[in-house]
């Protein structure tokens, strides 16, 4: 059995719009989506592997995202430099192909897989290689059970819409590589070999931090599977939380950051870093911190770059848990009631009752998405901030 | 202040009637409907506050000035006073307030018994009827509601109370609680308009499919017309090149058919004739040639024989000029036989010196044999070396083993004297030693234990003496009672004999005391003495358990004494009372110390022997140690040895004795090395000079030899370089003599010479000539001549040719696609030819514009391609959808952060609520509890709102729409309650007044309602209770509260009985 050595990729999604900062980075965030796929394709060639495996975005609903209309040309003119090297790519999409099929030109050496199919892979002198089988949920019997034309052959699965940790069940999986299409970057060994999640080639949020890229899979004459990680990304999210003093200096609190930052080590490629810093504060820090003209202060104060890589700071303040101290009046009260709903809230379906959206709201349905898919941490943190401006605001003595 | 009595001189239907009330407490006035109830609280709230009277039942007014009045007695502050009020019709009227001393007082007098409290807080707090309880807008009144809904909230209160409203408001801005407006609202509907944009622009990838459909079927098509184009102009471009390549074609094959008829004519060179002639021409002249050079070599041959043959020198030239090149040599030679003797000389005289200068004459043999080199020198210099460092390290060896030798020597005779003076191996004595130890140790801690035994002995003595020194009563108390007893004994006697009876008493009694004293004292002791008792027999057998064992620990340290040595101290003495125990001895306090000493000298002893053992094992290593440096001893010897025998050795070879003092053979070596020195330059002069002397003499013989062969030789051997300068002269001489009859030889030779050059080229000119004409196939001139005009005809031919052949190769490489193919020329003809190129002509210009139209029609497609890949409203709809999607994500964060603030806000104002509630729903909550019997709890008031809430039992909450009429009846009759206790607090103290107000209550709540009126009256609160419930007359009768029965409405007794 010969070795075999490609690269697996997913989160193609060239239609995302990144948060989007000052000016002058505006060009470079909107094109990072599309400049991954360059690099992916790039770096294929280079790599010279013997195949391309990626799984598109995958939508909050588990679906495959279709691409727009420029990024489908976009991809498919990617895609169609990988034909003059004879790389082939694979484009496991799962439910949904019918706009990814459009991808696919006469002369283009992609191949779109929908779930349940399964394809055989060759290389250049069209010696097979492998079978490669695309999986559409942990509950598809296919799991444990080979199909496959040669045994002796490595046998490998995509399952463009699940995520490591979904893979529990499946553990007994005789698959020698196992790759996951969503999810952050994480590998787990299963009975035959590993499964792993590359992560998006391009983080889109803050909710998505550290360096991304792809992987080269190398899976040994043994059946040994070995992961590298490729750097792909041009814009890198990092969200770094740090907590202050009452009355710290802002000059204390910076070199505190910057030392934070350098503890970062850049990855090759990357053109602009977004680092969100959530700042615990407290007391008179908070009070300063507070006010978005010393938060300016306090970016102004932090490195511009790290190894050269631009950097643009965004901060946030949080309040510390037992800010206000509880003893003052209503502050414990509001704290225990934040406490209490912040742990009702936990289970995204009970949102929507929480909070009393009426049944008859136009949009009931969307806006209890959007609930589920809120991040209860940030809007605990903003409720907390309000709490505080109430409390204080209520303490305060009255001047008339 | 509460109202004592009544007095009504007119008023409504009363007429003169005084009704007296029981003051502070519950007054329950009893009289059916129609009695004068109602009339009778309008009597007092007329008489406080002034008002119109009612109308009098009995008939119309008759005076109109004076148509009611009367007086009500009250106390207030303790001070009795009487409010007396005229009333007219008008509502007008005369008050007058009485003091204690019945002088009138000012009328503001009034406003201080009613504490300033208006007629409208009277009427709506302390005289209620059952309208005014039922109506919740009684208590609006703004002087009330601040009591009752806390309306005088704190800026703390009024900020919270600010900021969750604020809070409430930006949430609904941003979602209302319907659904259908808001911000977020807005931006959903905005996504939905976007999400429209989305679908509406899904046709735009299935035209882009359609149009690449399209373009890559048009480009099938052209690539088909261009195919079929570019066979066409491949055929027309064939026909063509064959119309071109055709005549040129014909022309070759016409130039070689008439080539082929001259057949095998060769070719002649064109100068042919003229070369013929110029052979016969040369040969002419080079016959004349030859005859003169035969006649020129005659003659100088004769010159030559002239001149004579050559001496003997001449022949032998080049010997005697090698004789003659070694003139330079032999004068060098000679110099240097010269110098060498010199030298020779000199060096006899320094070796003279050198050989004086030696203490020894040694002989020339013993020089000879001393080898000075530096190599030889070297090599003794490190024999020397060798040897040196191979007996040091041997001296230095030896001197430590010496050393350490003679100390281990002397450790052992030190070992050995301690191991005598011990008697015993160290390990039997370390074992005795530690077997010592412990019974040391042991009876250490024994020593420890009888101390400690001592001591407590001790202190059990010093307890029991106390105990025995308490048993004894006190001399004073035993002579008070004696006193006592006597006095009472003789005042006993005293009044006996007296007569007196007062003094017999006090005697007896006196006797008596004393007795009762003396008896008590006895018996007191005798109680004391048998605990006492008790005790001291308990410490005794303590005492006796604890000699027993003190008496066991002596004679175990004893034993161990015996054991361990002679004791360290004395044994302390034994007393034969065995119930008394010893007092620590002074020796024994030393006991201790002395087993220490003992200790530690054991511990001395083990630390000697720990020493002999080590200095035993230090011996073994010692031992073991000086063997291997015996070894080493042996082995540094033996290289010692190995070094003296190659010194000796290199001695020998150097040409000294063989000698072990180093210094003074290295000293010898260097003497007779100088010595050496000295004699090799006489050696090598005196060789020299022999074989310059024999080389000079054996070059003598040579030339002599040499002379004498070639005749020329007259002078003496030993004088070689006169020998060299006449042969030199002879030798010139004769050359001269030859050179000139070589020159006539030489001429003679070179006219030969010429004369064979001659005739050869006559020769080569003769072939030539044959060669020619053979060449023509001719053997004359004019043959010649024919048949080169032959070959001129065919070569013209030839040339024809190669310009068709080249034009028709240029033909061929302009067309390199195509070939000239035999078969198609030869089957070529020009008018079909013709006809085909016509047709293809027509067939391409069709084609050429078919394939135009194709090309214009992709190029159309192509360019609606492009119009669509450029249309980025695609692009632009999804970027703003994904914006909207963030914004989406970020309002919905931010609406949840509202809920929760507003929720959390809520909560916190909650808290305040049930912390800020006012006083009076305190008061009130408690009272409604008695009032409905625990059912409802608690009523409080929302933070900011002019409404109650009531909690239950279960902590529901109703607002006060929610509860029964009757349970609303009692909420306000508890808010009055609260109210006038409220004010009681703030010193307000006016009788509170209730009309039929229980008519609603069921039984339970009416029996639980007079509870709390009799408990709220016990207070000190002043209540005029009204009834025309005969059944609540009874029930306050039977809490012993006397009814107060109206005039005329005397309940039958036996229903009073009965009740």
């Amino acid at each position: 059995m010969p070795p075999i050595r490609f690269l697996h990729a997913a989160g193609l999604d060239p239609d995302a719009v990144l948060p989007r900062l000052p000016a002058s980075r505006r060009a470079l965030f909107d094109a990072a989506p599309q400049t991954a796929i360059e690099r992916l394709v790039a770096q294929a060639i280079e790599l010279d592997v013997d195949f391309l495996l990626v799984s598109p975005a995958v939508a909050q609903d588990g679906s495959a995202e279709e691409p727009g209309f420029r990024s489908a040309i976009a991809i498919r003119r990617e895609f169609a430099r990988l034909s003059p090297h004879a790389i082939p790519a694979f484009l496991a999409v799962g439910n949904s192909n019918s706009a990814w099929n459009r991808l696919v030109d006469r002369d283009s050496t992609l191949t779109v897989i929908s779930s349940g199919e399964t394809v055989s892979i060759t290389d250049r002198d069209g010696r097979s290689l492998a079978s490669l089988r695309c999986l559409g949920s942990p509950s598809e019997a296919e799991w444990t059970t080979s199909k496959l034309r040669h045994e002796s052959e490595p046998e490998l699965a995509v399952a463009p819409h699940l995520a490591v940790e979904q893979l529990k069940s499946v553990q007994k999986s005789k698959y020698r590589y196992l790759g996951c299409g969503s999810g952050p970057r994480r590998s787990m060994p299963i009975s035959a070999g590993l499964a792993h999640s590359p992560a998006a080639v391009q983080a889109l949020s803050h909710t998505d931090c550290g360096p991304h890229g792809a992987t080269l899979v190398t899976i040994e004459d043994g059946g040994e599977v070995q992961t590298e990680f490729v750097p792909i990304a041009s814009i890198r999210y990092e969200s770094i939380a740090i907590r202050t003093k009452s009355g710290e200096p802002l000059e204390d609190l910076a070199i505190r950051m910057a030392e934070r930052l350098s503890e970062q080590r850049s990855e090759t490629g990357e053109q602009a870093w977004d680092v969100r810093w959530a700042i615990e504060a407290v007391g008179e820090s908070f009070e300063t911190l507070i006010d978005p003209a010393q938060r300016v202060m306090l970016s102004g104060l932090l490195p511009d770059s790290v190894a050269d890589v631009p950097v643009v700071h965004r901060v946030t303040v949080t309040p510390h848990p037992l800010w206000p101290a509880l003893d003052q009046p209503f502050a414990a009260e509001f704290a225990a009631a934040l406490v209490e709903q912040e742990a009702a809230l936990s289970d995204p379906s009970r949102r929507p009752a929480l909070l009393g959206v009426a049944a008859e709201t136009t949009h009931r349905a969307r806006f209890e998405r959007l609930l589920a898919a809120a991040d209860v941490t940030a809007a605990v943190n903003q409720a907390r901030r309000l709490g505080i401006r109430v409390v204080t605001a209520a303490n305060e003595r009255h001047d008339g | 202040m509460h109202i004592t009595d009544l007095h009504i001189d007119r008023f409504g239907i009363w007429r003169d009637l005084t009704l007296p009330l029981s003051g502070p407490g519950l007054n329950v006035l009893y009289g059916p409907n129609e009695a004068g109830k109602s009339t009778l609280m309008r009597f007092v709230k007329a008489i406080l506050y002034g008002g119109v009277p009612p109308r009098a039942d009995s008939g119309p007014l008759v005076d109109q000035q004076s148509i009611a009045g009367g007086a009500l007695r009250l106390v207030h502050d303790g001070m009795p006073y009487t409010i007396r009020r005229q009333l007219t019709a008008s509502g007008g009227g005369r008050v007058q307030v009485i003091g204690p001393t019945d002088a009138p007082l000012p009328a503001d007098k009034l406003d201080e018994l009613l504490c300033k409290t208006s007629e409208t807080i009277f009427d709506r707090v302390f005289a209620v009827d059952l309208f005014e309880l039922q109506e919740l807008a009684t208590l609006d009144h703004a002087e009330l509601a601040g009591h009752v809904y806390g309306l005088s909230l704190d800026g703390r209160g009024r900020r919270l109370l600010s900021a969750v409203d604020s809070l409430r408001a930006r949430r609904q801005a941003m979602l209302s609680e319907d659904g259908r407006s808001g911000r977020l609202c807005q931006l959903l509907n905005h996504e939905q308009t976007l999400l429209a944009e989305v679908r509406s622009l899904a046709d735009l990838p299935s035209a882009h499919a359609d149009l690449l459909r399209q373009r890559d079927k048009i480009a099938g098509e052209v690539a088909d017309l261009k195919q079929r184009r570019n066979a066409l102009h491949d055929e027309v471009r064939g026909r063509r090149f064959l119309d071109r390549v055709y005549p040129t074609w014909k022309q070759v094959r016409d130039y070689q058919a008439e080539l082929a008829q001259y057949g095998a004519v060769t070719d002649l060179p064109a100068d042919g004739v003229d070369q013929l002639a110029a052979l016969e021409q040369e040969s002419e002249s080079l016959t004349a040639r030859c005859d003169a050079k035969k006649r020129q070599s005659e003659e100088s041959k004769r010159r030559a024989d002239a001149c004579g043959a050559d001496p003997e020198i001449v022949k032998t030239e080049l010997a005697v000029r090698a004789m003659l090149g070694l003139r330079s040599w032999v004068e060098e030679t000679s110099k240097a036989r010269q110098n060498a003797a010199d030298a020779k000389t000199k060096s006899n005289l320094t070796a003279q010196k050198a050989r004086s200068a030696l203490n020894s004459d040694p002989d020339n043999g013993t020089l000879v044999g001393v080898d000075a080199s530096p190599a030889a020198q070297l090599a003794l210099t490190a024999a020397a070396r060798t040897y040196r460092l191979a007996l040091g390290r041997r001296s230095e060896l030896r001197k430590k083993y010496r050393r350490l030798h003679q100390a281990n020597t002397k450790r052992e005779a030190l070992v050995e004297q301690r191991l005598e003076r011990i008697g015993v191996s160290p390990d039997v004595a370390a074992a005795d030693l530690r077997r010592r130890l412990s019974s040391l140790e042991s009876l250490a801690a024994l020593r420890a234990k009888e101390a400690a035994l001592d001591q407590r002995g001790s202190g059990l003595r010093n307890r029991l003496e106390r105990l025995v020194d308490s048993l004894e009563i006190p001399p004073w108390v035993s002579f008070v009672l004696a006193v006592f007893a006597l006095g009472g004994a003789f005042f006993a006697v005293l009044g006996f004999i007296t007569g007196f009876t007062i003094g017999v008493i006090a005697g007896a009694a006196y006797l008596l005391l004393g007795l009762t004293c003396g008896i008590i004292a006895v018996r007191m002791r005798t109680h004391y003495d048998v605990a006492l008792t008790e005790t001291v027999s308990r410490i005794r057998d303590e005492r006796q358990a604890e000699e027993v064992e003190l008496r066991k620990i002596r004679e175990e340290i004893a034993r161990l004494e015996g054991a361990t040595g002679p004791a360290p101290a004395a044994k302390p003495p034994v007393r034969e009372n065995a119930n008394v125990i010893p007092l620590a001895s002074a020796g024994r306090t030393t006991a201790p110390a002395s087993v220490a000493d003992a200790l530690r000298d054991a511990v001395k002893e083990f630390a000697s022997l720990d020493e002999i053992v080590d200095d035993q094992d230090r011996i073994r290593r010692r031992r073991k140690q000086l063997s291997q440096m015996r070894a080493r001893l042996v082995k540094v010897q033996q290289d010692a040895e190995t070094a003296r025998q190659e010194w000796c050795r290199t001695l020998t070879r150097v040409g000294l004795a063989e000698s072990l003092d180093i210094d003074a053979a290295l000293a010898q070596w260097q003497k007779l090395a100088e010595v050496a020195a000295a004699r090799d330059p006489v050696g090598s002069a005196e060789h020299e000079f022999e074989i310059l002397d024999r080389t000079l003499r054996s070059f003598g013989a040579q030339l002599e030899a040499m002379g004498r062969r070639i005749k020329v030789w007259s002078g003496d051997a030993n004088r070689p370089l006169d020998v060299l300068d006449l042969w030199e002269r002879e030798l010139d001489a004769a050359l001269r003599k030859s050179a000139e009859r070589g020159k006539h030889v030489e001429e003679a030779e070179r006219a030969r010479q010429d004369m064979r050059d001659a005739e050869e080229r006559l020769k080569d000119l003769s072939r030539q000539r044959t060669a020619l004409l053979a060449a023509a196939g001719v053997t004359s001139k004019a043959d010649y001549e024919r048949r080169l005009a032959a070959c001129e005809q065919k070569r013209s031919l030839r040339e024809l040719l190669d310009l068709a052949e080249s034009e028709l190769a240029t033909l061929a490489v302009s067309e390199p696609e195509l070939a000239i193919v035999e078969d198609d020329l030869r089957a070529f003809r020009a008018d079909e030819n013709a006809q085909s190129l016509g047709r293809l002509s027509r067939e391409l210009e069709m084609l050429e514009a078919t394939l135009e139209a194709t090309c214009e029609k992709r190029g159309n497609i192509a360019r609606r391609i492009d119009e669509l890949e450029a249309d980025d409203r695609s692009l632009t709809v999804r970027r703003r959808k994904s914006k909207l999607n963030a914004t989406l994500q970020k309002m919905t964060e931010r609406y949840l952060a509202l809920s929760l603030a507003e929720q959390a806000a809520e909560q916190a104002r909650a808290a305040y609520e049930r912390d800020r509630q006012p006083p009076v729903l305190a008061a009130a909550s408690e009272s409604l509890a008695r009032l409905t019997r625990n059912r409802y709890v608690r009523i409080w008031a929302p933070l900011g709102e002019r409404s109650l809430r009531v909690d239950d039992d279960h902590g529901r909450t109703f607002t006060v729409e929610q509860l029964s009429g009757g349970t609303r009846e009692q909420l306000f009759l508890a808010l009055r309650l609260g109210l006038v206790r409220r004010a009681a607090e703030q010193g307000v103290s006016l009788p509170l007044i209730l009309d039929d107000v229980f008519v609603n209550f069921d039984q339970l709540r009416t029996e639980a309602a007079f509870e709390t009126l009799s408990e709220f009256a016990d207070e000190g609160h002043q209540v005029l209770f009204f009834t025309c419930h005969l059944h609540l007359a009874h029930l306050a009768e039977h809490r012993g509260i006397d009814p107060i029965w109206l005039p005329g409405h005397q309940p039958p007794m036996q229903q009073r009985l009965a009740g």
